[in-house]
């Protein structure tokens, strides 16, 4: 039994995850990350969104522990959580993962204690003045040359890739914390790529007091680190990564091809998300550009585009997708499945809209789960 | 008693222009503007400064004064002109092609002997390979073309720029203030208006000898408020812009109606421009439409095929207020300007002006100052030939300015370009805190000093005003990277928290949206998702 999963973001990836776990041979190709590193750090489920756009959501406590379970690395931790980003910004999460969610304790107003936010000046990014509740401390650090970035993104690869990066910011945090009396401490996400959670261990056992890290805006520290921890988890699961653009997909025969090569596969899961990365192309109308699915609602760009004046970015445009049915098949213009062995998964779905309604997270992890199981439970009748 | 000898009202190029030049004349004047400097008309123009090059046959004096004219607002502030050339190419199928390459070349020729007014450069003409050297996004099928000289300005700062002058000088600027109703003694003479201050929502009365109506597109139903009569045929057009420079050159197409139509370098942005159409509704409101947008496109892909290709990132609109004329199509209404004085019909007190266009501005504000001196008794004759604009004193060297602030030389050309001398003492700021070298805008680029210096001295009090005087949150990204910051760096200055900033930042939102969703479907919805995610509201308790 084999299955091929088309695009490695949150979507892709947990579809592939538990096809592999239902003992079916996957393999996911992608050219390149999906949104999914632009994601912020704060996980939004909206189950409440996800029931009335009919995701049902009783799947969703397994398709939560599952991807749990699969992303190590991230220590994902559930909430709800209040955590402040990188512009100040309070957001209101469902599950953030651990170097994050420490801060719940104290970016509440209502903590009784003294929080310090670490201003990392030479990274030229405004954060602990857009916090200026807290308590600034002066960081003397980074210290490489310029031309390696500056960025919170590139603080975090720096980390990564030098050690005695993680040893200097330490000792630089340990400087300027000294004689204050703080009680917890803000850092922007700079704690490395893929192992934050040690790290932020050895912060806080070198300062004797908790360290969190703030969500991020754009470039994302948090979206680098879950790439990198889907591209782990496939591994991990035994599914092959395949580089490459889908060029077709012909579910009839059971192929896609990449260029001139072609692929067979029982099962396909589409999960090549939404306009961002283009798994929607936009012109005149949306279109699904590599089968050519059927987008819902059937209106122009511009009719989509007619928006109440006070909330402009609140526009059916940003709810057209693919409609599919309660197996995760893409429906046709004949209101049946498209085929019985295409599925699809995430932000290319039609109805709930990521950004308006909180649910970004929620809807990748659980249609990618659902559809996984679909997929798997026609390929164990037996196609 | 007045208070003032002149109130004007309208902070377009025209409210603003005619400000400094009263100001200059010894007038004690006060602006009302009910939004913003250059917010309605001005800032929605193609920023020409042209010599009138289209006059040329008819009446070669105005294309002098036209051209001279350029050339004086040159002096006034080098720093805010940049050099547009032109070419016109021809194609294969025009009809008598050779001809017309040879006829346009000539026609460009008459109009050198006035360049040299405006420090213009020749016309030349080129052979295919040449105009492909230069142009290489030329349509396959031209056969040479004609190249010509003009100017543009950065028409927002243009406007802050007369305004802050005339501040300088004394004269008293109230934007955010709209004038509801006109004072009026006992003859029927105006002498004065009552305004509202839209922030604080007070009322107050204010008096001057004389009143002068700028509203541009709007001064009929100003006129109408003190029972005078402005009559104009408003014109709508719309700019689209893009991402990025697409080409070196600006190129003259012509539309499926026979109208001219342009692609022009602007910044590092290309515009293409412009629409002509009757336009009655309120100016406040005008957008632009996906029937606009095609138009353009369409007209602009006969010369440079590949625009089809580039993402547009907003249209925006305004409202010409042109002079009344019954019968004429949209675009052989003429250009010319008249100063309205109401006294004729039995409302002394009171001039209002109508028509014109951007690159006449200075001798329009001539013009309406010397009727208003007269009406006056003013003997005091115009100076805003010679006299600089706040920061066109000298044009500092942009890698001296990188040098001493630390920052990239090519934010330094672009704060140079801004604010010319001025930018000394943003340079001072970022070097007794070198914090404020922080790039607040990663598209334009602007930095944290800049915003700063203008939020403290240019009346910013929203981040569309912010907009309009460093071009933060106009770019490729529409504010995805820098409205949030800025947003609380405001708030700060006025004052107020988290609230406050992200009221600030939902206003600027809407009116970027705007601008945005009559282009959106031109590859422009990838960027939008991304922008909205940033920009989202927080959730605030």
């Amino acid at each position: 039994m084999t299955a091929v999963v088309i695009g490695a973001g949150l979507a892709g990836v947990v579809a592939a995850a538990r096809l592999a776990e239902r003992g079916i041979e996957t393999t996911v190709i992608a050219d390149r990350p999906g949104a999914t590193i632009f994601h912020g750090g704060g996980w939004q489920l909206g189950m409440e969104i996800l029931t009335r756009f009919d995701l049902p959501a009783p799947q969703m406590d397994a398709a939560i522990e599952f991807v749990e379970a699969g992303l190590p690395s991230l220590s994902l931790t559930d909430g709800p959580f209040t955590l402040l980003d990188v512009d100040g910004v309070p957001r209101h999460v469902d599950m953030a993962p651990a170097t994050h969610a420490a801060g719940h304790a104290f970016c509440d107003p209502a903590f009784n204690g003294r929080v310090g936010v670490a201003d990392l000046a030479g990274l030229g990014h405004p954060f602990a003045q857009m916090c200026p509740w807290l308590e600034t401390i002066a960081v003397d650090w980074p210290t490489w040359p310029k031309a390696f970035g500056r960025s919170f993104a590139a603080a975090a690869a720096r980390i990564e890739a030098d050690p005695k990066e993680a040893d200097r910011l330490i000792a630089a945090l340990q400087a300027g914390c000294k004689d204050r009396a703080l009680d917890a401490i803000l850092l922007p996400p700079v704690l490395g790529l893929s192992d934050s959670k040690s790290l932020q261990a050895r912060l806080q056992a070198a300062l004797g007091m908790p360290v969190a890290e703030a969500l991020d805006t754009l470039p994302s520290t948090p979206g680098l680190r879950l790439d990198r921890a889907l591209t782990a988890w496939l591994k991990d699961a035994g599914v092959a990564r395949r580089s490459g653009r889908v060029t077709k997909i012909d579910a009839a025969a059971g192929t896609v091809s990449i260029g001139d090569e072609l692929v067979r596969a029982q099962v396909i899961v589409l999960a090549t998300g939404g306009v961002l990365p283009g798994g929607l192309t936009s012109d005149q109308v949306i279109t699904e550009p590599l089968v050519g699915l059927r987008i819902t609602p059937e209106l122009p760009v511009d009719v989509m585009l007619a928006v109440r004046p006070d909330r402009p970015y609140d526009a059916d445009l940003f709810r057209a997708g693919l409609a599919v049915d309660a197996q995760m098949r893409p429906i046709g213009y004949d209101g049946a499945p498209v085929h019985p062995a295409l599925f699809a998964a995430g932000d290319l779905l039609a109805g709930p809209d990521g950004a308006a309604d909180a649910c970004g997270s929620g809807v990748a992890l659980l249609s990618g789960f659902l559809a996984a199981e679909a997929a798997a439970d026609h390929l164990k009748r037996g196609g | 008693m007045s208070e003032y000898d002149l109130i004007v009202i309208g902070g377009g190029v025209n409210g603003a222009g005619i400000a400094r030049d009263a100001t200059l004349r010894g007038l004690k004047v006060a602006l009302f503007e009910q939004l913003d400097l250059g917010a309605g008309t001005s800032g929605a123009s193609s920023g020409m400064i042209h010599g009138g090059v289209r006059y040329l046959e008819k009446d070669r004096d105005v294309t002098r004064h036209s051209c001279e004219d350029s050339g004086y607002i040159q002096q006034m502030a080098p720093h805010l002109l940049f050099r547009i050339p032109f070419v016109f190419p021809i194609l294969e199928w025009t009809p008598a092609a050779r001809r017309m390459h040879e006829l346009a070349y000539v026609y460009f020729q008459a109009y050198d002997e006035f360049q040299p007014l405006k420090r213009g450069k020749p016309a030349a003409k080129l052979t295919r390979e040449e105009a492909f050297r230069i142009e290489p996004g030329l349509h396959p099928d031209t056969i040479g073309a004609v190249t010509t000289d003009e100017w543009a300005v950065n028409v927002f700062r243009l406007c802050a720029l007369n305004a802050m002058d005339a501040a300088n000088r004394g004269a008293d600027i109230f934007l955010r203030h709209k004038v509801e109703r006109f004072l009026k003694d006992g003859t029927g003479t105006v002498i004065g208006v009552r305004v509202r201050d839209l922030s604080s929502g007070l009322q107050r009365d204010v008096r001057a000898r004389m009143v002068f109506n700028a509203t541009g597109p709007w001064a009929g139903r100003v006129a109408k408020k003190a029972g005078a009569k402005v009559k104009l045929r408003p014109g709508k057009g719309i700019h689209l812009v893009y991402d990025r420079r697409l080409v070196n050159y600006a190129i003259i197409a012509s539309a499926v109606d026979g109208r001219q139509v342009f692609i022009e370098p602007y910044g590092q942005e290309t515009w293409i421009g412009t629409t002509d159409d009757d336009y009655y509704g309120d100016p406040a409101d005008v957008q632009a439409t996906h029937d606009e947008v095609a138009y353009l496109l369409q007209a602009v892909a006969t010369v440079f095929p590949s625009v089809h290709k580039y993402r547009l990132v907003r249209a925006f609109a305004g409202v010409r207020p042109t002079l009344h004329k019954y019968g004429p199509g949209e675009s052989d209404l003429s250009r010319a300007h008249r100063v309205f004085d109401h006294a004729s019909e039995g409302v002394p007190g009171l001039m209002s002006m109508g028509g014109g266009k951007l690159a006449a501005y200075r001798v329009m504000a001539e013009d309406a100052t010397d009727q208003i001196c007269n009406r006056l008794g003013v003997t005091a004759t115009c100076t805003t030939r010679t006299t600089k604009l706040p920061g066109g004193e000298s044009t500092p060297d942009p890698a001296e300015i990188a040098a001493a602030a630390g920052i990239d030389q090519y934010a330094a050309a672009r704060l140079v370009h801004r604010h010319g001398a001025v930018a000394h003492q943003i340079v001072e700021r970022m070097k007794s805190n070198p914090r404020e070298r922080h790039i607040l805008c990663p598209c334009e680029p602007v930095t944290e000093a800049e915003v700063r210096h203008c939020i403290e001295n240019e009346w910013v009090a929203t981040l569309e005003d912010l907009r309009r005087r460093t071009h933060c949150g106009g770019g490729p990204c529409q504010g995805a990277r820098c409205a949030r910051r800025a947003s609380w760096l405001l708030a700060q200055y006025q004052g107020g928290g988290p609230d406050l900033a992200e009221a600030h930042l939902m206003q600027f939102v809407s009116a970027r949206w705007r601008e945005q969703a009559p282009v959106v479907k031109y590859q422009g919805l990838p960027q939008m998702e991304l922008t909205r995610w940033a920009l989202r509201p927080g959730d605030h308790e």
